[in-house]
Formats: structure tokens, sequence, C-alpha cells
């Protein structure tokens, strides 16, 4: 009898220290597709719908940002290897976690995510991997006991960075490092936010954003609505296509721009390495020069050159994936200070992002990540 | 002008449609009918002679072995009317029939104009001349293909079931045309038909082919006697002679023998 | 068989023939008018006049329409009439040779290969020989596509090159290349992946001068080859054994003619990615209003391709100002309700 009294009073300790113990670690949030996500514990392996996220996850785990990382897609080797590369120099073990994909929703391997045991999934709105409309893997995974969240730095930018970045730091438990971050942010975002003249003013210059250059031969690819048409929008720009194609990206009729003539050009460069033709190469790793070279060199025999905003010396390229990036203020004081020089002379985007980098990531500034075209003669 | 064929196998080993066959010369002028019962090699004589596949042995035509022609030389002389019909295609039967000439002669449009205008006339399907043959009955499209073979004016005609899809009166038309060609032309046609009494009716010489082998090639009385129609067939059959005079065949049972 | 007579026939065929005759120079003229439609429509706004002056002599027009005409619109404009031309002659000797109306180049895998060559250049991101990748592509393309109807051929030879052979190899090289094409696919990245489909999709604007002049030169030579041989494919319609028994060497003529079609249909598709229908549907068009008398079916299929192609460069540019349309979603979206109007006719009139 004592025996049991003993179990008994054992048995209830052991009970109220799990529920104490459960209950101080469940963490209950709204993700960026406005789903209820209930963590019953902090999340300790993390799968990546987008390797791309690894940046955004650094920003919260500075020192051992692949730590929680059990699983990702390859889209990050694939697309940024710049990046890549960086990041495997200070982190060697990159190489060895598994890929459960490869750059699109498709390639999703949902057998072998489930053998790695996630206690989390974490999925752009939209983007390369798994997004939100992919119903039938998100509720195959939750069915798993997988929960999934979503971010979003691509779909609207300017609103969702900072929402994304609360949420992470509140499921990752890292809610002060999260909140330096998005202060920092938001400070940086005022400064162009407040010195903007007003939309639709006479002085509102028309920017074509050429999307991806050197992807296609045909030109000229475009985006209208999110990714970094958004940065447009936010810096009173005015996308010379907007209204004029249909979903968020399409080609522009090249006819149409030399009629039209938009004041600024504005490419995004997607090469890594140099020497990268037709592409422009921009992102880690890349010297000033090699970027100079290959924007230069895209320019050279193409008909943009009829561009006067490129003969006026109004031309410049952007490292493209600032688009799907919680550095995306960056280039938006960018643009800022391409779009409205004088309003923004003091302004200086190169030390925001060399502060973004000291404070927020593990690993240094070395690289360009955008460049104006030399000036043209005619 | 003369066919003689001999010593001649068609068809593939092992079981060949003709093993052996050896016939008296065929003089020019002569409509013979090729009959005999399913499956005996009669297409495949007719597509052997006609260069389409190969034979051995010996078939020469004026003295000259048909398989050492030239394809020139061979669609000079020979006309071939395969089995199946032509196809129903947009192309009108003018141009159908002109193309075949075309294909084949480097002669004058004035001579071409002519040699259509007069097997148009010949085979009485002039009025067909400019429609379409996707709107022509297999038996017109029949017809067509006749005209095709016969514009060339080859000195042997090999006729396929050349009747096949037609009714009565196209039948005896198509049959008088064949006949005034070889008489008036002094050609040679060989002509393969299910048809025992339109072959009576209409041709000099009968060649009756039997599982075994050739069995008669000799006039439709002297061919088709029920002895050969039992061994060829397998038919109880006879030869009998209408009120005009002109012999017919009867059959009257399956024969089995034993 | 008096001469009266002799004339009588050969009179009433002559109507038939100043009939097809005007309908080919209509035919050329609906080119002509669409050519200039495209080449006179766009964003900026240059008159007819203009642009025509401006085609007779360049310095009529100031520098910025002088490149608009002579860079942007008419390398477009003239890729459109060359590969509809192509893909048009390609698919009316297909459907004679095979025997089959719905025989077009995709049918047999040329099409599928070409993506293939594309793919595989975009995915290994070559470059050979100092060979920039704006020219790769289409030469992989263009080899791929060639390579295919060379196996076509070898095996269709091996075999006997009868139509169902022919066909039943296209068919299963064809599901084949969509495999391995999908299998690229999977191991592109994104931005390869992009290209591929954009590549799919099919796009003038890809064209330059120098690419139409070459397709117009393959096309030239083509027609010209073909013209050779007009009264045995006229007689082939007849019916393989009526060709055979006319001393055609069909199988020969076969096999020379899907040369032809592959150098045509890789020629084309090398430069404006997948268009599929004009292959299909011009030779039906060019056999409805010209029947098949191969003179005037083989040009009239020519020019509908032509006109076909042309008319989609238009609308490609025209649905959305300002915006370029992929031709080949164009052609297919236009293409599709007119096959199926094709189809529903010939189920009623019956035959080929």
């Amino acid at each position: 009898m004592g025996l049991f009294i003993s179990w008994l009073r054992w048995f209830s300790l052991l009970a109220l220290a799990f529920f104490s113990v459960s209950t101080w670690a469940a963490i209950d949030a709204t993700d960026l597709a406005g789903r209820n996500i209930h963590l019953k514990q902090p999340p300790q392996r993390i799968i990546l719908g987008e390797s791309r996220y690894l940046a955004t996850l650094a920003i919260l785990d500075k020192d051992q940002p692949l730590r929680r990382i059990v699983g990702m897609l390859a889209d990050l080797k694939q697309i940024d290897p710049g990046t890549y590369r960086q990041y495997q120099a200070k982190f060697p073990t990159i190489a060895n976690i598994p890929l459960v994909g490869h750059t699109s929703a498709d390639s999703f391997n949902l057998e072998q995510a489930l053998l790695l045991k996630p206690d989390l999934a974490i999925f752009g709105l939209e983007g390369h991997g798994p997004n939100a409309r992919h119903s039938r893997l998100i509720s195959q995974l939750e069915a798993a006991g997988v929960p999934v969240v979503f971010l979003d730095f691509r779909q609207d930018p300017i609103r969702n960075t900072v929402k994304s970045m609360a949420l992470l730091g509140k499921l990752l438990q890292r809610e002060e490092q999260a909140q330096r971050f998005i202060d920092f942010y938001e400070a940086q975002l005022a400064r162009v936010l407040t010195a903007l003249p007003e939309k639709g003013g006479a002085k509102t210059p028309t920017v074509f954003l050429h999307s991806r250059v050197g992807l296609q031969a045909l030109c000229c690819e475009t985006m209208v609505r999110g990714m970094m048409a958004s940065f447009i929008d936010v810096v009173s720009g005015q996308n010379v296509a907007q209204n004029r194609i249909p979903g968020s990206a399409g080609v522009l009729n090249l006819e149409f721009l030399l009629a039209d003539q938009p004041d600024i050009y504005i490419a995004t460069a997607i090469g890594s390495n140099a020497g990268e033709h037709p592409y422009i190469v921009l992102g880690a790793g890349v010297s000033e020069s090699q970027a100079q070279n290959s924007f230069d060199h895209t320019l050279q025999d193409s008909h943009l050159l009829n561009l006067r905003a490129i003969k006026s010396g109004h031309a410049y390229a952007i490292w493209h994936h600032f688009y799907n990036s919680p550095f995306n203020v960056v280039a938006i004081q960018v643009f800022a200070q391409w779009l409205y020089p004088q309003n923004f002379q003091q302004l200086q985007p190169e030390k925001t992002l060399a502060t973004l980098f000291e404070q927020f990531q593990p690993v240094p500034l070395d690289g360009t990540y955008w460049i104006s075209a030399k000036v043209v003669s005619q | 002008m003369s066919l003689h064929l001999s010593q001649l196998k068609v068809g593939y080993r092992p079981s060949r449609a003709i093993q052996n066959l050896n016939l008296p010369s065929i003089a020019s002028g002569c409509l013979v009918a090729v009959v005999g019962p399913n499956a005996v090699g009669k297409s495949t004589l007719m597509k052997s002679l006609a260069g389409l596949l190969p034979y051995w042995g010996k078939a020469l035509l004026d003295d000259v072995e048909l398989s050492t022609l030239t394809p020139t030389q061979r669609i000079q002389r020979l006309g071939y009317l395969p089995q199946t019909l032509p196809q129903a295609t947009s192309l009108v039967p003018y141009e159908f029939v002109s193309s075949a000439l075309r294909v084949s002669e480097n002669s004058s449009k004035a001579n071409l104009d002519a040699a259509l205008e007069w097997v148009f006339d010949r085979l009485g399907i002039r009025a067909l001349a400019m429609k379409p043959m996707t709107q022509l009955s297999g038996g017109q499209r029949q017809l067509v293909g006749l005209a095709q073979v016969l514009v060339r004016q080859p000195r042997l005609l090999l006729l396929d079931e050349p009747t096949s899809a037609l009714d009565l009166h196209w039948q005896l038309s198509v049959l008088e045309a064949v006949k005034s060609d070889t008489k008036t032309r002094h050609t040679i046609a060989l002509m393969a038909s299910h048809d025992l009494n339109l072959a009576l009716r209409f041709c000099d010489q009968v060649l009756l082919l039997s599982p075994t082998g050739a069995l008669a090639l000799a006039p439709p009385a002297e061919a088709l006697t029920p002895e050969y129609l039992k061994m060829a067939y397998g038919v109880n059959g006879r030869l009998e002679y209408c009120s005009k005079g002109y012999p017919f065949v009867i059959a009257d049972t399956t024969w089995r023998s034993g | 068989m008096t001469s009266l007579a002799s004339n009588r026939l050969a009179a009433e065929y002559r109507t038939f023939i100043v009939n097809r005759v005007l309908w080919l120079f209509g035919l050329s003229l609906a080119v002509v008018l669409s050519f200039l439609t495209d080449i006179a429509s766009g964003p900026a706004n240059i008159g007819i006049l203009e642009v025509l002056s401006g085609l007779i002599n360049p310095d009529f027009l100031d520098p910025l329409q002088r490149i608009i005409v002579w860079e942007v619109r008419l390398p477009y404009a003239l890729m459109a009439i060359v590969v509809g031309a192509a893909l048009g002659l390609a698919g009316a000797e297909m459907q004679t040779v095979l025997n089959n109306p719905l025989a077009s180049p995709f049918t047999l895998g040329i099409g599928s290969a070409a993506t293939l060559g594309a793919s595989l250049a975009i995915v290994l991101d070559l470059s050979w020989f100092g060979i920039s990748h704006d020219y790769l592509m289409p030469i992989s393309a263009f080899l791929f596509a060639c390579g295919a109807s060379f196996l076509i051929l070898l095996l269709a030879r091996f075999f006997g090159a009868n139509v169902q052979t022919v066909i039943l190899f296209g068919i299963a090289l064809m599901f084949g290349l969509n495999a391995v094409v999908g299998l690229f696919q999977y191991a592109a990245d994104a931005e390869a992946l992009q290209q591929i489909v954009f590549w799919t999709m099919g796009s003038l604007a890809r064209a330059d001068v120098s690419k139409a002049t070459l397709v117009a030169v393959v096309v030239l030579l083509c027609f010209s080859w073909s013209l050779t041989q007009l009264w045995s494919l006229t007689t082939l319609r007849s019916g393989e054994e009526q060709a055979l028994s006319l001393g055609i060497a069909v199988s020969r003529l076969r096999l020379v003619v899907l040369m032809r079609v592959s150098l045509l249909t890789a020629s084309a598709l090398a430069f404006v990615g997948e268009i599929g229908f004009i292959g299909l549907v011009a030779p039906h068009i060019a056999r409805m209003i010209l029947g098949e008398d191969h003179r005037f079916f083989l040009p009239g299929s020519l020019l509908s391709g032509a006109l076909l192609m042309s008319l989609a460069s238009i609308l490609s540019r025209m649905m959305l100002e300002g915006v370029i349309m992929p031709v080949g979603i164009v052609t297919a979206l236009v293409g599709i309700p007119f096959f199926i109007f094709l189809i529903i006719r010939r189920g009623r009139e019956g035959g080929l």
C-alpha cells in the first residue's frame, strides 16, 4: 500500500512537470497565409521549402543558422550559388543537409521529408518551393504531425517582411533578435518613405524593370505585381508595364519601349559567375569590375541601346534575389536613389547593406549587389 | 507479241503461292481470265508479273524477261490494276488519270490531252471527270483506277478483280472495253476474277488455278469442266448453255473428297 | 478521237486550273497584306505609308522609327512568314507521304526532338567553340530534330518504310522524347526550367533578319526540290499500290520527303520554339480550297501556313497593347477551334 502511494506521488509529480513544461513551450501564431499555427514545443528539426530562406534564418541565429535545418530544397545552390558558396565556406556542413527536392514544388519528396522527422516545415506563400496552393501536400504534412508555416517576402514584400520576421522570431523563440532586425528594417524603410515626393506628380519617373536579363533571347520580360514591382510602387515610380500585363510578370513588346521611352531602366541580374553571359552578374563574390563588364556586355549590340534611359545613363542593374529576401529594404533604398537622386542624397544603401551583413549575417559582405551602366555616347 | 510463262514460281517460301507454272504461249489479242479459289495465288501472280513482287522462272513478254525491264520500260509495257480501290481523295478523276500519265510519260501536252479524252470516252465516265474522288462511289473509283491503267495503252494489262465493285451494267461495260482494247490494239490482258460467268462471257482463254497448281489454260468451255471445277473449287458444277448459246457455270453442291 | 472532242475535257479542266491559280494568287495577296499589316502595326504609331517608304529607303524614317521598323517589326513579321511557310510545306508533304491527314511534324516527334535539343543546351548551359548561347540553342535543337528524323528513317528503312511503321515509330519517339524533356525539366533549376517553358510556348521574338533569311533559304531549297516530285506525290494520293504500279519507288519517295520535312521543321523550330498546329492545319486549308493536285496543293499549303502564322503574329502583339503573347499559344488557341471545325466537316463529308 505504501509502495502504491509512493508510486502515485511520483506519477503525479511527473505529470505535473510534463504539463507545466508543455504549456510553457507551446506556441500559437498566425502565419502569412492566415493559418493558425500551433507548435507543442519550439521546433528543433526544420524543413525549408526554399533554401534561400537560410539567410533569413541566419538573421535570427547568426552563429548557428544551420543548427535546426534537417532538410531543404536545392534552390539556393542552383539559383544563388554566390551566397551558397559564402555559406559553404563558413559552414561546410551545409553540403550534408539532405535535399528533399530540387527547385520546384513538383520535385518535393514528401517521403524523404517525413523520414527526416521534422517538427516544422517553412514554406513561402509563392515561389520556387511548395506554396500555399499545394493544399494536398500541406494536409499530408500536417497529418503526419509536421506543422507547416508560410512566410512571404515576395508577394507583398513591403508589408509581409516585418510580419514574416516577427512570426519566425516567435516560432523559433528568437523574438528579441527578430525585433532588433524589425527595428532596423523599419527605420531604414522610413528613411525612404518620409522623403518621397507625391506619387503621380509631374516628376514621377517612368521605370522599365527588365527582369532576368539574358534568360531568354527575346525582349523584354518584366514584373508588374509583387516582387520587385512592389519596390517601384513603394518608391513612387511609375512602372511602364503596369496595367498592361495580366498576372504578375510578362513580356513587353520592345517596340512599345522604344516608342514610349521610359525614364529609367532597371535590369535584374541572375548571373553569379564572371563571364556567365548573357546574364548580368551580381551578388556575393562578384567584384565591381566583373559586374560592370557583364552589364556592358549585355547592353552591347542590344536594341535596348536605343532607349534614352540607357543613353543618358539612367540604366541600372540590381541583384535579382532581393525580390525574395528580408534585405529588400536595401533594394528599396537603391531604387529610391535611382528614381529621386536629389531627394535621397543622404541615403547610403551600401551602408545599410553593410550593417545588415555585419549585424544579421554570419558571413561578411563581399560582393556587388547593384551597379549603374556607363553612359553610352551617342 | 506473246506472253510466255514457264517454270514460274511466285510468292515466298515455304508455301509459295504458285510452285511451278508452265503455260503455253499467250498470243496477242487474247483476254485471259485468271480464275481459281481464294488464296490460290491470283493476286500474287499479278503483282509478280507487274514487278511489285519478285518471281523466279521465266516470264517473257515478246521474248524479253519481265524482271530485266527497267522501271521506265516496265511502265511503258505493263499496266497493272491493283485489287485495292483508289483512295477517296479530293483529287478529281481527270487529275488522277493525268498524274499517272505525267509520271510515266514525256509526251507533248496535246498527246496527253488526247489520251485522257480517249480513255474517259472509252470507259464512258466522262461525266465523272471533274468530280472529287470523295464524291464518287467505290465502283466509280474502280473505273477511274482502270482509266489510270488504260490511258497509258500498255501492251500487257494485268487487272486484279477489275469488276469487284461494279454493278451489272458497268461490269459488262468494263469487260467490253478491255476486250475491245485487246482486239483493236492487239494487246494481252490477264484478268483475275471470281466471276466465272463473266469470264466465260468475255474471255478468250481461262487460266484455272487450283491449290495444287495450274489445271488448265484453255478456252472457257474446255477449262471449266465439271472435273476441273471439282478439283479447283471443290464443288459439283456443270457448264450449261443459255438460250442465246452462251456458256455459264452452275454450281450444284459442295463436294468433299472421300 | 477528234481534236474537237479532245479539247472538251482539257478545256473543262482549264477552268479548274484558272480557278486554282486565282486562289493561289489570292492567298499570296493575303500573305502580302497580312505581312504589311504586321509590319505596320505596333504601339509606336507609324503610318503604313511611312513604313513602306522606310522599307524602300531607310533614311526616310527618323533613327528611332528606323530601328522600330527594321530591327523590331521586320524580323518578327518576316520570321512569321518563313516559319509558317516551312511548317505548312512540311505538313503538306508529310500528310501525303504518310497518307494520313492527322500527320504533322509534331506527330512524329520531330518537334519534341527540337525541344529536347533546346532543353539540353539550356540545362547544360553549353557553350562550344565560343558559339554564343543565343545560337547554340537553335543549333542543338536543329541537330536533335534531324537526329530524330534520321532515327525514324533508319528504323523505317530497316523494318520497311510502310506508313504504319513510320507513324508508330514516330509516336513512340515522341513519347520517349517528351519523357526525356520531362527529365531535363526535373533536373533543371528554376531559370533553366523557365527557359524550357518559354521555348515550348514558341515565340517569334527571338527572330532577327539573318535567322529569317536562313529559314527562307531552306524553304526555297526544299520547295524547289519538291517541285521535281510533284507528279509522283499527286499519284501517290491515288493509293500506294497504284503508285507502285506506275513505277514510283514509294519507299524511296517517302524517305526523301521525310528528310525534307525534317530539314524544314528543324530549321523553323530551331529559331522560334515549339509552334504546333500550323503544320497540321495549313495543309487542310490548302486541300479544301485547292484540292490535292500537288502543283497547287504544295504552294497552297506553304502560303496558308505563312498566312496563318502571320495572322497569329499580328494577334500575338495586338491582344494586349505593348505586350507580346507567345505566338505558339496564339496559334494553338486559334488552331484548335479551326481544327475541330475541320474534323466535324470531315466527319460529315467522309473520306480523307
